[in-house]
């Protein structure tokens, strides 16, 4: 089950054949490495487009989330056995 | 009246070809391979639960179901290792639960993400169209490609079934598999698809189709609903093989002229009405609906109306999004066993939500007999381009036109229901949803 978690973060990554891969992110001043970028989806929130990743990373999935209209990123779900 | 005209025709056509021939069934089916181009059905295996799987590695393997709202008791989806026990579409999360305890598995339940499906659906019809423009997305997860359309760049299909199953696995993700059938036309591609191992590529042409089709059940044979399966069933009748054995008049005498005319093509392999008619592109849609179905009975009429309104107000958002109107309101009722509906026909084409929520109240006062409500439903039909319609002269119309017209831009900027009627102050909102069907498939691409 996913658990909201809905807080701002900072990512890093890299642009590869003109796509952003993320490679990292920064949570509560602790780094994850992301091992795996599972699943991308757009979806649309009015007029903003959203873009999730789904990344795995220390064996656990997480949403991702990248308003591309405001350019911000949060991390809006965390896998939960 | 000139659909139906054009309806008969092709009926009468069809039918002038099987019967006055007086063609034997295997000269049918020898006769049908003639005339038809190859057509091949793509279908992602369990799309819902295995685009989840794909998303969380921890669900890959297990059984899974997919709900469609946390605490909802409905399995909309089901993995292909829930299939493996006895799990479907329908299912309840209680029997499903039973059913993985006694194989000593335990199940996981998983509240569907609407936006990422739909989101995941148009990168597979991008990926598809990039083969062919042709293309014929049929629904959320299934699409019809003609293979005369690259047949010079894939002379064979299944080679190119293969590379569409590798391009998918790319695009979508390495846990995602489809099967794809081949065959001379939808309904048989899609028969072999749905009959076939999960993640094949599979082939049936008119000398296998008669083995196809007396060895697959209704509940897999597009075009067939519950009730008309029932109704064969009682004739003995469990696969449209069987079909044959009946004379054309008696079909007609229990099934009436045009249900008699489509199980005789099925039966023979050939194209139903359904089929044919899904793969031409409407002009706009014939109606727009929504329903929901609740978690538990409800008895406030407040809550009732509260929530009618919600459906109305999101019928009426795609309504105008279309630039079309319409004159048939609708409103239907399910729980506790009853069920009650009506319907009203209106002089003139509506397109604001108060104008229709006012027609659906006073449908509602009609009911006789109140009752506890699990499952609403309201649609707008008769549906013509706006611009087609009588335009309306009263200043109050044009009052409302002015305020659909700035809630509609607010919806366009900041999200559906960003702004709504005071009706819905503290009520949960029902957010627009897509269906597995993909009914609403002309407002999502075209809108």
């Amino acid at each position: 089950m996913y658990e909201t978690i809905d807080e701002s973060i900072s990512v890093a990554g890299v642009y590869r054949q003109g796509k952003f891969i993320p490679k990292k992110f920064l949570w509560q001043q602790r780094a994850f490495v992301i091992t795996q970028v599972t699943f991308v989806a757009d979806i649309r929130d009015g007029s903003d487009t959203v873009r999730q990743y789904t990344v795995v990373a220390s064996e656990a999935s997480y949403r991702l989330l990248f308003n591309r209209t405001h350019e911000t990123w949060r991390l809006k779900e965390v896998w939960c056995e | 009246m000139s659909e139906r005209c054009s309806q008969n025709e092709q009926l009468s056509q069809s039918r002038q070809s099987i019967q006055d021939g007086h063609l034997s069934q295997s000269e049918q089916f020898s006769q049908e391979s003639a005339d038809t181009g190859k057509m091949l059905h793509v279908d992602i295996n369990s799309y819902f639960a295995t685009l989840l799987q794909q998303e969380t590695p921890a669900l890959r393997g297990k059984p899974m179901v997919v709900v469609k709202d946390v605490g909802r008791s409905c399995v909309i989806a089901a993995s292909k290792e829930a299939k493996k026990l006895g799990i479907q579409t329908g299912s309840l999360v209680g029997d499903a639960k039973l059913r993985c305890l006694q194989a000593g598995k335990q199940l996981q339940i998983a509240p569907a993400q609407f936006d990422v499906y739909w989101s995941a659906t148009r990168d597979l019809y991008a990926l598809l169209r990039s083969f062919s423009p042709d293309t014929e997305l049929f629904s959320l997860d299934e699409a019809f490609i003609p293979h005369a359309s690259i047949q010079r760049l894939y002379p064979d299909p299944e080679v190119l079934g293969r590379e569409l199953q590798v391009r998918i696995k790319q695009t979508l993700g390495e846990w995602v598999t489809c099967n794809v059938g081949i065959g001379p036309n939808r309904f048989l591609a899609k028969m072999q698809s749905e009959t076939a191992p999960k993640g094949s590529v599979t082939r049936v042409n008119w000398q296998t189709a008669p083995a196809l089709l007396a060895q697959t059940p209704f509940d897999s044979v597009c075009g067939i609903g519950h009730r008309l399966e029932k109704r064969l069933a009682r004739l003995g009748v469990r696969v449209p093989y069987q079909i044959n054995f009946f004379e054309p008049e008696l079909l007609e005498s229990m099934f009436g002229p045009f249900w008699s005319r489509e199980l005789q093509k099925m039966a023979v392999g050939q194209e139903p009405h359904f089929l044919t008619r899904s793969a031409t592109p409407l002009p706009h849609m014939k109606s727009v609906g929504r329903s929901i179905t609740g978690y538990e009975l409800c008895w406030s009429a407040e809550l009732v109306r509260a929530t009618l309104y919600n459906l109305v107000s999101e019928v009426m958002y795609k309504v105008r999004r279309m630039q079309l109107g319409g004159r048939r309101v609708a409103v239907s009722l399910r729980g506790d066993g009853q069920r009650w509906g009506a319907h009203r026909t209106l002089q003139t084409e509506i397109r604001h939500t108060a104008a229709m929520f006012s027609v659906v109240q006073s449908l509602l006062e009609q009911r006789q007999q109140p009752f506890p409500v699990i499952k609403i439903a309201v649609s707008l039909s008769l549906l013509k381009p706006w611009q087609a319609t009588q335009q309306p002269l009263l200043p109050q119309w044009h009052r409302q036109e002015r305020i659909a017209q700035a809630i509609d831009s607010m919806a366009d900027k900041h999200g559906l229901f960003t702004i709504t009627s005071g009706r819905l102050l503290r009520k949960k909102i029902i957010m627009p949803e897509v269906t597995g069907f993909l009914g609403d498939k002309t407002f999502q691409f075209g809108a």
